[in-house]
């Protein structure tokens, strides 16, 4: 009767031990999967480029008389002075042109260039992302908009910018349309040449205007969305930024 | 008879009147001609007091971002030397205005840089080359002068003054309205991270990243 209880007791010990064990390699594998999931989908689906603002970025914001907080210092954010250009409707076909309209960003030379058909456009220093990096690949612009406001950040890398101006968010497949990724104007600073930004592709606004007017969908108001009668111009971006 | 000698000292009086007459056209003339001519020999035998100049390099010009302002660089060409000028002009400013001239000699130049603007347009930075190494001076754009009431502040010799263990390497452009980014060196190691000057404080602050 003894023998039968203490091998009842082994059992049972070993029974719990092997539970222990299968607890064990669980937990241990459920840690490494929250670990490496997350960072294998951020590498595959970039995060936001501005942490606070994604939804709100991607809509149309005017405010006046707004302060700006970039590198720890405040600034004015210029207003932006609505024309008639900006809120004309378009009558596709007409203000349209068929040759085709790409958009290079070389991120080893910080440069972007314009080609309509093999005509160059326009030529120019920008600015990618430093603090997080400038996705790579062929994009598509999939709206304009006139001015938002983008924010991100903490502590001394906390940055609240309106108004920022002319506005072109590009997506591709594995970048999705949320993450927030946009060519547009900068008010904030002036180091073009350099990576500056929090992965979009920061222009100077005398440039980046003229290119808002060239680029498709071709503007129709101060929000305008790609569709299959006003596609968006491609967008390809490669090469390593200098950080 | 008598007629005849009042008619003789009529004679006289004629030909007295009209040399006096001749006399004073050519002294008036002569005199005219001696003044000419003593400007003309004075062109000759005293030197010219400014020099004619060689030739007139065209206009750089760099717009502001908001391309609002324009920075204008003018140049003239003498024989061992050129005279530079600055001139800022674009919304609200009738006349050209000069922030800044001065005559360098030959193997000195004064450039503009691509980001001379900082944002908010009230300063601009250019670039001397120096036989000995770089400097970058700043210059408000506005009728307001820099803060302590200077015309200029000299980055270069300040960094030099301030912060002996870095060589400053390059000015790049702003990161703010008032930050210029200052890359430097260490003496020990070829890269460090970059430093903030602040303008109106006059002082450069360490970072802990480098902007490339």
């Amino acid at each position: 009767m003894f023998l039968y209880y203490s091998e009842y007791v082994k059992k049972k010990r070993r029974h719990s031990n092997l539970i222990i064990r299968y607890l064990i390699v669980i937990f241990t594998v459920s840690l490494l999967a929250a670990i490496v999931y997350p960072t294998i989908i951020s590498l595959k689906h970039p995060r936001c480029a501005n942490s606070r603002s994604c939804q709100e970025s991607l809509k149309f914001a005017v405010k006046k008389d707004a302060i700006a907080i970039f590198n720890n210092q405040r600034l004015a954010a210029p207003n932006i002075a609505l024309t008639e250009k900006d809120t004309r409707p378009v009558v596709l076909g007409t203000d349209t042109n068929d040759e085709e309209k790409h958009i290079y960003v070389d991120l080893t030379s910080q440069t972007l260039y314009a080609f309509e058909g093999k005509e160059l456009f326009m030529q120019t220093l920008i600015s990618s992302g430093k603090w997080f990096p400038t996705p790579t690949g062929d994009f598509t612009i999939w709206v304009k908009l006139r001015s938002t406001r983008m924010s991100g950040g903490t502590g001394d890398d906390y940055y609240n910018l309106p108004n920022v101006p002319y506005v072109m968010f590009f997506y591709n497949q594995e970048v999705s349309k949320s993450t927030g990724f946009s060519l547009h104007g900068t008010y904030w600073h002036n180091n073009f040449g350099h990576p500056m930004s929090h992965g979009c592709v920061n222009m100077k606004t005398s440039d980046v205007a003229k290119l808002y007017d060239w680029a498709n969908p071709v503007s129709d108001g101060l929000t305008t969305y790609s569709s299959d009668k006003n596609l968006g111009t491609k967008v390809t971006i490669y090469g390593e930024a200098p950080l | 008879m008598i007629k005849s000698n009042s008619l003789g000292r009529l004679l006289i009086l004629i030909i007295i009147a009209a040399s006096a007459l001749l006399l004073a056209i050519r002294q008036f003339s002569f005199t005219a001609d001696r003044s000419f001519s003593s400007q003309a020999l004075a062109d000759f035998e005293t030197p010219t007091p400014s020099p004619t100049p060689f030739s007139t390099k065209l206009d750089t010009k760099m717009d502001s971002p908001d391309g609002k302002l324009t920075l204008t660089m003018k140049q003239v060409k003498f024989e061992n030397s050129i005279d530079y000028a600055f001139y800022v002009t674009g919304e609200g400013i009738d006349q050209p205005r000069l922030i800044f001239s001065k005559i360098l000699p030959d193997g000195v130049e004064l450039t503009i840089p691509y980001n001379t603007w900082s944002p908010d347009n009230a300063y601009v930075f250019i670039k001397e080359k120096t036989l000995t190494g770089d400097n970058y001076l700043v210059f408000s754009t506005s009728e307001q002068p820099l803060p302590n009431n200077l015309s200029l502040i000299n980055v270069s010799a300040l960094f030099q003054e301030k912060i002996d263990q870095y060589i400053l390497e390059e000015i790049t452009g702003w990161a703010g309205p008032t930050l210029l980014i200052v890359n430097v060196n260490a003496l020990t190691v070829s890269l460090a991270p970059s430093f903030w000057f602040e303008v109106p404080s006059q002082t450069f602050i360490p970072l802990s990243i480098r902007f490339n």
